[in-house]
């Protein structure tokens, strides 16, 4: 049979027959799955026998999202967790011992920052930062006997760091190291890692994925034996599973996410390069754009440049937030990659921690404005922006 | 903690869009977080003041909350969001600082998530004038693996510095590989099992000045063992280190470790508190100022909110909305399930203990239980001494229990396929009867050796009684005894459920 393309399989991929037949993947809303005997009880808890026995590791409507993503990203299997940080947590917990160290570029998102950086020293483990992700030496130069896999998160969230996936697989591979992409921002109907030679794949999939903002959500794709050993031995005895509604409600985003996709990148185009000929802005930083520096990385790797962008407007950090509240059609959350737009001000929310030295070293200037391009109308964002840009005078 | 702003500055302009008058500005939002908590507060307090009953029913959902942000639904919302949006980015920074009450991001907080944790902090914390905090996770092993990784964490001064633990051997299957495969095995984190948890002179032996805490499942599952709670309470209490108690067989509707000064409280939401079986959630319930040997005082002020802010947002172990609402529904008539279901089931056990296929039954209810007089001292039905049925304090000893079959293993598989009313499945806690053979299910990965030590033998049947009427569960277990007289088992099964559902054997052809 020919392969499927991405849509078809995005709503058919890795359905179950279930009794009775329905359109839609039933919602099985049920801890425990009774036994026909003793026999089989033993066979399914042994692994003899397919099966289903307790929900926090086994639920047929999240297997059914699971055999669907591993479908997706090109993996043997996938293991659905709460979150994705729960997703993250679980793969480090799996893979690092004490002293084991893991090898991650340092454009991450700030959770994922968080757990590598307090997180894992107090497991007894640790990160070496990539500090320049640019350069392949500077990730050869961060390996040690203790590594035991790369991660990197691309594009990154919110720097929009853009990795050179094909290359950094060829180092893994020369060291015999897993490498690991955090693929929220693309989506696999943009990036398909594995195909670029990455070893496995993660998802928040609370963001894209879900594309309604209702439910928490996070993947591990991969091999089979890594998926079914985080199973076994860690979902199973740590327990961050992911609830059979979430599950059904990412697979219902799941139908339409090419669909979207393509929008979010038609939109998130229109609205950068609307920024870039604005008088008012400094500077855009998003992929797309010719003026990228990570531009020529696009196309050998991606469909799209998804939606994520960010820009500097000219002026204070007391004009962005006037620019910010003036907005009507954005939403103003700390939130990103879901139908609606969503403004962010990182120097006065996700960033404010840090001081004002601080911050410029990690490249957030007073008036930067991180945005998340929707779905809407893109005549209504350019003219909501517009609008607001006018309140500081034509 | 997450509640909204009482005070808002808004009016209409232009149609149906809403915009502010004059933004309220950061510090008009502390202002107004300021009045929310303290009305949320004395809330609270008052709600601290009912009985048991009155608190499973309503939790810290109010009337008030209800009307002014809630449409008035008289049912706690499912808040199906990830994220909160906000009115302009005063009270964003406010909120992402933690300076105003804020749910921001369904991975660290969300309301529906909320309510759930309030009922069950008051609901452990009940009758004791203890305060308590809750941080609800997506399953209990969730609770178990956030609730003890804190008090293992490395320490910077002595990276190579030996750490252990001291907890019971008879744990749940789960916990007992969590603790033995993920702790001491992949991590170097020793547990020093007590074998015997009523002697309390061995729970001491074990422990030293790398000992991070103490722990124990209260009663045990499936063995139903006890220890005396407040004696070694007092123990880790000596040793600066904090008790942990899983306390999911009991639910505090029959027993609140924090009276008798447990530090933690892990509960399997998805037990006995949410019976219907929909949804895997859990929670830590903890007081405030923990006794801890570990230097970090946040978290020993506020365990729970010091998890549910901090380690669990990088961790992610967060349980969905939906699941939260489900137990919330359930945990309204836990008292009068407890109670039932505890009659039922001593019923059972008093059938099955006489029967000649039974060669011993565990239940602590029983008098013949080694157990029975301890777990008389911890395990009464909360309010029951203001209950006009009971008028005085009555033991009850939970719906879990277990027996072991005469003539070895093939035996008890032979009884325990003959089932038709009791599920054949690996859970406890429903509202309907369901037992399992724990030596090759939830029991199966810990191997022989792990089992000896856990008391766990082949012959083992583990029941959870349910709500049905307890003469037609004895019924099923009568007739499916009878197997081992030579009854012979029928099994007929249509090819059609009258629902409509067609048969996985319709397809074999």
């Amino acid at each position: 049979m020919p392969t499927k393309g991405f849509t078809t399989k995005a709503m058919h991929a890795g359905e179950i027959k279930f009794h009775p037949e329905s359109m839609s993947v039933p919602i099985y809303q049920s801890v425990a799955y009774p036994y026909e005997d003793a026999r089989e009880a033993a066979e399914i808890f042994s692994g003899d026998k397919p099966g289903y026995t307790y929900g926090r590791w086994d639920n047929p409507t999240v297997d059914a999202f699971e055999r669907r993503m591993a479908d997706l990203e090109n993996t043997e299997s996938a293991i659905a967790a709460a979150s994705g940080m729960a997703a993250i947590f679980l793969l480090c917990h799996h893979l690092l011992e004490p002293g084991d160290e893991v090898v991650s570029s340092n454009r991450v998102y700030g959770g994922t920052f968080g757990l590598f950086d307090i997180g894992l020293p107090r497991m007894g483990t640790k990160v070496n930062w990539v500090t320049q992700p640019d350069s392949v030496d500077a990730w050869a130069a961060a390996i040690t006997p203790q590594t035991k896999f790369l991660f990197v998160e691309t594009p990154s969230n919110p720097a929009l760091f853009i990795a050179d996936i094909p290359a950094l697989s060829t180092l893994a591979k020369a060291h015999n190291l897993p490498l690991v992409v955090d693929n929220t921002i693309a989506t696999p109907a943009l990036q398909q890692p594995i195909l670029l030679g990455a070893d496995m794949v993660i998802h928040s999939t609370t963001k894209y994925i879900c594309g309604n903002a209702t439910s928490l959500g996070g993947i591990i794709c991969g091999p089979k034996e890594i998926v079914e050993g985080i199973r076994q031995n860690g979902i199973r005895y740590l327990g961050p599973s992911m609830a059979p509604l979430n599950a059904w409600l990412n697979l219902n985003g799941l139908e339409t996410l090419a669909l979207r996709m393509d929008r979010h990148c038609h939109n998130a185009m229109v609205v950068a390069t609307f920024l870039e000929g604005h008088d008012k802005v400094n500077y855009v930083n998003y992929p797309g754009l010719e003026s990228n520096p990570y531009h020529k990385l696009i196309k050998p790797q991606m469909k799209g440049c998804s939606s994520l962008m960010s820009f500097e407007m000219k002026g204070s950090y007391e004009d962005a937030t006037k620019f910010i509240d003036a907005l009507k059609v954005f939403t103003h959350a700390t939130h990103l990659g879901t139908n609606k737009s969503i403004v962010t001000h990182p120097a006065s929310t996700t960033h404010s921690v840090l001081g004002e030295e601080e911050m410029r070293k990690a490249g957030i200037s007073p008036s930067l404005i991180r945005f998340s391009i929707g779905i809407e109308d893109d005549e209504d964002l350019i003219a909501d922006l517009t609008e607001a840009f006018d309140t500081f005078g034509k | 903690m997450y509640i909204y702003i009482h005070e808002r500055k808004r009016k209409t302009n232009n149609g149906n869009r809403y915009i502010h008058m004059k933004p309220p500005g950061i510090d008009d939002y502390k202002e107004a977080a300021k009045r929310a908590m303290q009305w949320h507060s004395e809330y609270k307090k008052e709600m601290m003041n009912c009985r048991f009953d009155t608190i499973a029913v309503h939790g810290i959902y109010s009337m008030q909350e209800a009307l002014d942000y809630n449409q008035g639904s008289i049912i706690e919302p499912i808040y199906m969001s990830t994220s909160q949006a906000y009115r302009d980015s005063d009270e964003m920074e406010a909120a992402l600082g933690y300076a105003i009450p804020t749910w921001c991001y369904s991975r660290i907080a969300n309301p529906t998530v909320y309510y759930l944790e309030g009922v069950l902090a008051l609901l452990e914390g009940y009758g004791t004038g203890i305060e308590t905090s809750c941080i609800a996770t997506s399953s209990g092993m969730a609770a178990i693996q956030s609730a003890v990784d804190q008090f293992l964490v490395v320490d910077p001064k002595r990276p190579s510095a030996p750490m252990n633990f001291v907890a019971t051997a008879q744990v749940y299957g789960g916990t007992f590989q969590q603790f033995s495969m993920r702790k001491q095995l992949e991590r170097n984190v020793e547990w020093r099992k007590v074998l015997n948890s009523g002697d309390l002179s061995e729970w001491e032996s074990l422990i030293d000045e790398n000992t991070r805490f103490l722990y124990g499942e209260l009663p045990s599952n499936p063995g139903l063992a006890f220890f005396d709670l407040k004696a070694v309470a007092d123990l880790a209490h000596k040793y600066n280190i904090p008790l942990i108690v899983d306390s999911t067989v009991a639910t505090p509707a029959l027993f609140r470790p924090i009276a008798y000064g447990a530090d933690i409280v892990i509960q399997s939401v998805t037990k006995s508190l949410a019976t219907g079986g929909t949804s895997i959630a859990g929670a830590i319930i903890s007081c405030k100022n923990i006794t801890t040997n570990i230097d970090n005082p946040e978290m020993k002020a506020d365990f729970a909110t010091y998890l549910k802010l901090l380690p669990n947002r990088d961790t992610g172990p967060n349980i969905s909305p939906m699941n939260a609402f489900m137990a919330l529904n359930d945990i309204r008539t836990l008292r009068m399930r407890m109670d039932m279901m505890s009659r039922n089931t001593r019923k059972v056990a008093e059938f099955l203990e006489a029967h000649k296929h039974v060669e011993r039954v565990d239940y602590p209810g029983l008098r013949s239980h080694p157990f029975h007089d301890l777990a008389s001292r911890y395990m009464v039905l909360v309010d029951s001494e203001y209950d006009e049925i009971y008028q005085k304090k009555v033991n009850r000893y939970g719906h879990l229990m277990s027996f072991n079959v005469r003539g070895g293993d093939q035996n008890t598989r032979n009884v325990f396929d003959a089932f038709t009313r009791i599920w054949r499945g690996t859970d406890l806690g429903r509202i309907k009867s369901i037992a399992t053979i724990p030596a090759i299910s939830t029991h199966s990965q810990q191997g022989e050796e792990g089992r000896k030590l856990a008391n766990i033998p082949a012959n083992l049947i583990r029941l959870c009684v349910g709500a049905e009427h307890p003469e037609d569960v004895i019924r099923d277990l009568d007739q499916a005894l009878a197997v081992l007289d030579g009854k012979e088992v029928n099994v007929t099964a249509p090819e059609y459920s009258a629902g409509g559902a067609s048969s996985s054997l319709l397809r074999k052809s």
